[in-house]
């Protein structure tokens, strides 16, 4: 009986859709050029997805506990940034250094949320101008080019296992992990109570102000990897360059992947199908031909539609 | 200093307090803040944000989020400079372009709501969406064909000239502030809002039409973001699909700090309008000061913060839930 | 299960929405090829190719001027268009060009990048696809096509440096070597930018020491921060402004309006880079009292053309890029300096049919040696000591 239930559960359409209205996406796109559905389409989706992925596992791990972070995008782009500066002297040792540094930013965050009770946004909207200026200053309002040790973080972009890039499988890595924390460690547990009923949590004796000081800690150490994955792929970093638009579609990549944005339903599996298809879209929109001045409008009714095919309307949710 | 003077203070005085304070201190580093002139300059860039707040303030107590403000104005503005005099086209039909134009804003509007409503699609989506439908709409618009500038000096004059020592463009603004005040205080529609955010579900069965009031103020947010996109075009001259070009970071910042919380159910046109001037008056304030460009948005960031958390510190408790 | 039939419907009819939304919007989607002007060397089967141009977004005027460029290439050309729009993202270049190289043909490409380091991995993936890359206006200074292979055809611009000595000699002297002057730059960390502010505080150093420099406000290409950076440069120094630089005429546009708004245009002179035809029509109307005092000259439809007839060239064997000359890998591109005195001659190149007619020319004397703009000279730009 309880199996039947946990089939149910599982085959409700909130977990299917993400990764159904990806591959719907793939499908209509293979219609108009068949180089889409081999080894090449394949490719260049999770090459793009990669970074957006990333961003989104860290956001959605923080929509989980019913805050949200502007900052985590701010905090890949100074990743990459100090990746290209200290990776040519440093290496491995570099790279390690810089994720512990920004997975402590993150915490930051979480620190100030859990003691001054600021909301989250208005929170790392002020933390997201600060790393803006560090961003600047740090890089010198320079493009920093990996003059030396390229190849230990490019081959993350370059090297593919199933056609699939090492980054995209480093986020797939990162998913499953956190899919783990999320139903099978009590900290996870208590993030997910933390986000469905805070009150409650606090009555019941959850460390909350440790939870959430973890989860803007996680967005910040996954922020990091994104911009390892930003390097990869661009071998330079810049204030203004890659990773600099990557807010609003880590977001959205989140939300298509069936989190909830007020918190306590989040499934890092499915975020990793929402970043596909979000990273897709533009993706699609090429493929098809569309007239350069109507892409924008076009970009706009494909993520209405999307995400209309993709959201949770079990009864009684209240949607915002 | 500061935070203990503030401490028993709450509510829309905490951030009173703190735009009183950054005036001061503005005041003190540039004595040119404080002229008539600037007063001049921070009104007529206050009148553009003001005017969308409104509007998004409304969807924001329902507990939603409008994202399409930057896309709405630039496809109403474009739509109204084309039907304007202007360098491009001889289209020019007058007062009706006001209509075409808003009415363009209402129906994206409308469609946002009804999409989100009825569709049960979150507004954080939806509004992505429509966003990028009116900037595609107003590129569409814009072709590749001469920069549309308006020919009509009174129209172009019209945000700048004073009227009683005011820019006009800030009497427009005040009169869509005191409409929003009175709509959202004072009519069953503004109250039910405000119902929703607090909990949908008790409002729903308390027989509140959820739904359409969801759709109207979406409508009117449409609307009032063409409104806005109208009266940037006005400002810079000519036409552009990027006039809303960070808006949206302002006015959503602004409502929240003013406290109108994301979850919805608390806050107000008012606060939003505070928290708006808050905003402008701070970038202003810190390139008259002579801030370093490079360190503008950390500046901003950093003071933000120190806003935030001295309005929030006396209100913290141990049971309080911020999200 | 109830739920998945209701689903059902919606999907149906979203489903119809898109692909109809599809037919309608792709209609106008890439040119109809007409005759081919050129004539293709023996064994180059222009249906193998795809000529790609990416711009940074389609609302600038130069950027919709780059279309018109590649526009023209592929009528002469006979080879199919494909415009890339990249909406201000370096993300979204890279995807959409990614996906264009996944349609199996090899790519003849103009990029106008978003930011230097996109010029990487765009690089690489269209060597992967085996075609021919010229990139205009922003690259990482190490990254030389010379080490990367043919792929990589070119390197191009006009120096910022001599843009920028252009706007400070025509605002100097109209101000009589002396005064105050306000600048407002683009993006902060572009070299397009960069330069530029470089060439006009070098010139100014160098020959106007009575001219001093008030302020700088990046204004991010973008005529409403212009605008507003501009209002409140005024509130802060008022008539003490005699003069005001852009980096380019986007901005100019919006600080033009804020000077009007002030009632000072009159008394202010401005310098900026690009001729926009709203430029163009304010220098011939006498707007303000000729406020306009200097502008450089280059076009949108000059630069792709150029871009992509090497890359052309390149990919039909008519060139082999690693038996060219440094300065013809990182090139250099005349920048005229115009002013109301002798702003007439550019006006042809305004006329309608002009890009059709430039690449003509083009293709008679050469990427490199065609009027108004031939090659003069190429490396990496070199900042002036300010």
């Amino acid at each position: 009986m309880a199996f039947l239930t946990k089939l149910r559960e599982f085959s409700a359409w909130h977990t299917v859709a993400p990764p159904l209205v990806f591959f719907a996406m793939l499908l209509v796109v293979g219609v108009f050029n068949s180089n889409y559905l081999g080894p090449l389409g394949i490719s260049i989706a999770t090459a793009s997805a990669a970074p957006i992925l990333l961003v989104a596992l860290g956001q959605s791990m923080v929509l989980n506990i019913g805050s949200i972070d502007l900052s985590n995008a701010a905090i890949s782009l100074v990743g990459a940034i100090l990746l290209a500066m200290t990776i040519p002297a440093f290496g491995v040792g570099a790279m390690i250094a810089v994720l512990a540094l920004l997975t402590v930013i993150g915490a930051i965050n979480g620190l100030i949320l859990a003691y001054t009770h600021v909301p989250s946004f208005a929170l790392t909207l002020g933390t997201l101008g600060i790393l803006q200026t560090t961003a600047l200053v740090v890089s010198g309002s320079e493009t920093i080019y990996l003059s030396e040790n390229r190849e230990l973080v490019t081959t993350l972009y370059s090297a593919k296992l199933f056609y699939i890039p090492l980054t995209f499988w480093m986020g797939v890595v990162v998913a499953v992990a956190y899919w783990v924390l999320l139903r099978l460690t009590r900290v996870g547990q208590n993030m997910t109570a933390v986000g469905k009923n805070e009150s409650g949590a606090i009555l019941s004796a959850i460390p909350t102000k440790w939870v959430k000081v973890i989860a803007f800690a996680i967005s910040g150490f996954t922020g990091g990897l994104a911009g390892i994955a930003i390097v990869a792929q661009a071998g330079s970093a810049s204030a203004s360059g890659l990773g600099s638009a990557l807010l609003l579609p880590g977001i959205a990549a989140a939300l298509v992947g069936g989190t909830s944005i007020s918190g306590g339903l989040t499934n890092p599996l499915n975020v990793v199908f929402g970043a596909l298809t979000v990273a897709f879209v533009p993706i699609a929109i090429q493929a098809i031909g569309f007239n350069a001045a109507a892409q924008s409008l076009v970009y706009g009714i494909f993520i209405i539609a999307v995400v209309t095919l993709t959201t949770t309307r079990t009864r009684g949710l209240v949607i915002k | 200093m500061r935070n203990l003077s503030i401490k028993n203070l709450s509510g829309p005085t905490g951030i009173l307090a703190a735009l009183v304070v950054l005036i001061v201190l503005f005041s003190l580093l540039n004595p040119r803040f404080a002229s008539v002139e600037n007063l001049q300059n921070v009104l007529f860039q206050v009148s553009v944000p003001l005017i969308i707040v409104v509007g998004t303030s409304l969807v924001i107590q329902m507990g939603s989020i409008d994202l399409s403000v930057e896309g709405v104005m630039g496809a109403a503005g474009m739509a109204w400079i084309l039907l304007s005099p202007n360098t491009r086209l001889e289209g020019d039909i007058g007062v009706w372009a006001w209509f075409v134009a808003l009415g363009l804003g209402l129906v994206l509007g409308l469609i946002t709501g009804a999409i989100y409503a009825k569709l049960k699609v979150p507004s954080f989506v939806v509004s992505l969406g429509t966003w990028y439908v009116g900037l595609g709409i107003a590129i569409l618009l814009y072709g590749n064909a001469l920069l549309p500038s308006l020919t009509s000096e009174a129209l172009a004059r019209w945000p700048t000239q004073l009227t009683l020592g005011l820019p006009n463009c800030f009497w427009l603004a005040a009169v869509i502030l005191a409409a929003g005040v009175f709509v959202s205080h004072y009519t069953k529609f503004g109250r039910g809002l405000m119902a929703i955010g607090n909990n949908e579900p008790i409002a729903r069965s308390n027989g509140m039409p959820v739904d359409r009031y969801k759709i109207a103020a979406f409508a009117i947010a449409g609307t009032l973001c063409g409104l806005a996109g109208i009266l940037a075009t006005m400002q810079l001259g000519s036409g552009s699909p990027d006039i809303g070009f960070g808006q949206l970071f302002v006015v959503i910042p602004a409502a929240v700090i003013g406290g109108t919380a994301l979850s919805g159910g608390e806050g107000g046109v008012i606060r939003s309008a505070i928290g708006v001037f808050l905003l402008i008056i701070l970038n202003n304030g810190l390139v008259l000061a002579g801030v370093d460009p490079d360190y503008q948005s950390g500046v901003f960031g950093m003071i933000l913060l120190i806003a935030v958390i001295a309005v929030a510190w006396p209100q913290r408790g141990r049971l309080k839930v911020a999200k | 299960m109830k739920s998945l039939s209701k689903i059902g419907g919606t999907t149906r009819r979203t489903f119809t929405a898109i692909v109809a939304a599809a037919m309608i919007a792709g209609l106008g989607a890439n040119d109809a090829m007409a005759q081919a002007k050129i004539e293709h060397p023996e064994g180059f089967n222009p249906d193998e190719w795809v000529i790609v141009a990416s711009v940074i977004n389609t609302t600038n005027p130069y950027m919709i001027s780059n279309i018109e460029g590649a526009e023209a290439m592929a009528r002469a050309t006979g080879i199919d268009l494909e415009i890339v729009n990249s909406n201000n993202s370096s993300q979204t270049s890279i995807s959409s060009i990614l996906a264009i190289l996944a349609s199996g043909k090899k790519p003849i490409m103009f990029v106008n990048t978003v930011a230097s380091s996109d010029a990487p991995p765009i690089v690489d993936a269209v060597k992967q696809a085996g075609g021919y890359v010229t990139i205009w206006w922003n690259k990482p200074d190490e990254f030389k096509p010379q080490h990367i292979g043919d792929n990589f055809v070119a390197f191009q611009k006009h120096t910022g440096v001599d843009s920028g000595r252009c706007g400070a000699q025509a605002l100097a002297d109209a101000l009589g070597g002396k005064g105050n002057v306000i600048l407002l730059p683009g993006v902060q960390d572009s070299t397009t930018s960069k330069t530029r502010v470089a060439g006009f505080k070098a010139e100014i150093n160098e020959n106007y020491p009575e001219i001093t420099i008030l302020e700088e406000r990046p204004s991010n290409w973008d005529p409403q921060l212009g605008a507003r950076n501009a209002k409140d440069l005024i509130v802060k120094y008022g008539d003490q402004i005699n003069g005001v630089w852009s980096a380019d005429d986007g901005m100019q546009i919006g600080a033009m309006q804020s000077f009007e708004n002030a009632g000072m245009l009159d008394k202010v002179k401005f310098s900026s880079d690009g001729l926009y035809p709203k430029t163009l029509e304010d220098i011939i109307s006498g707007r303000g009292d000729n406020a306009i005092v200097g502008e450089t000259f280059h076009r949108g439809y000059m630069a792709s053309a150029i871009g992509l007839y090497t890359a052309y060239l390149a990919a039909s064997g008519q060139i082999v890029p690693s038996e060219l000359e440094d300065n013809k890998r990182e090139s250099f591109f005349k920048l005229s300096c115009v002013t109301p005195a002798n702003y007439e001659q550019y006006l042809q190149y305004d006329e309608p049919g002009a890009p059709d007619a430039f690449v003509e020319r083009l293709i008679e004397t050469g990427p490199w040696d065609t009027e108004p703009v031939p090659l003069i000279g190429g490396g990496v730009e070199v900042l002036p000591e300010s």
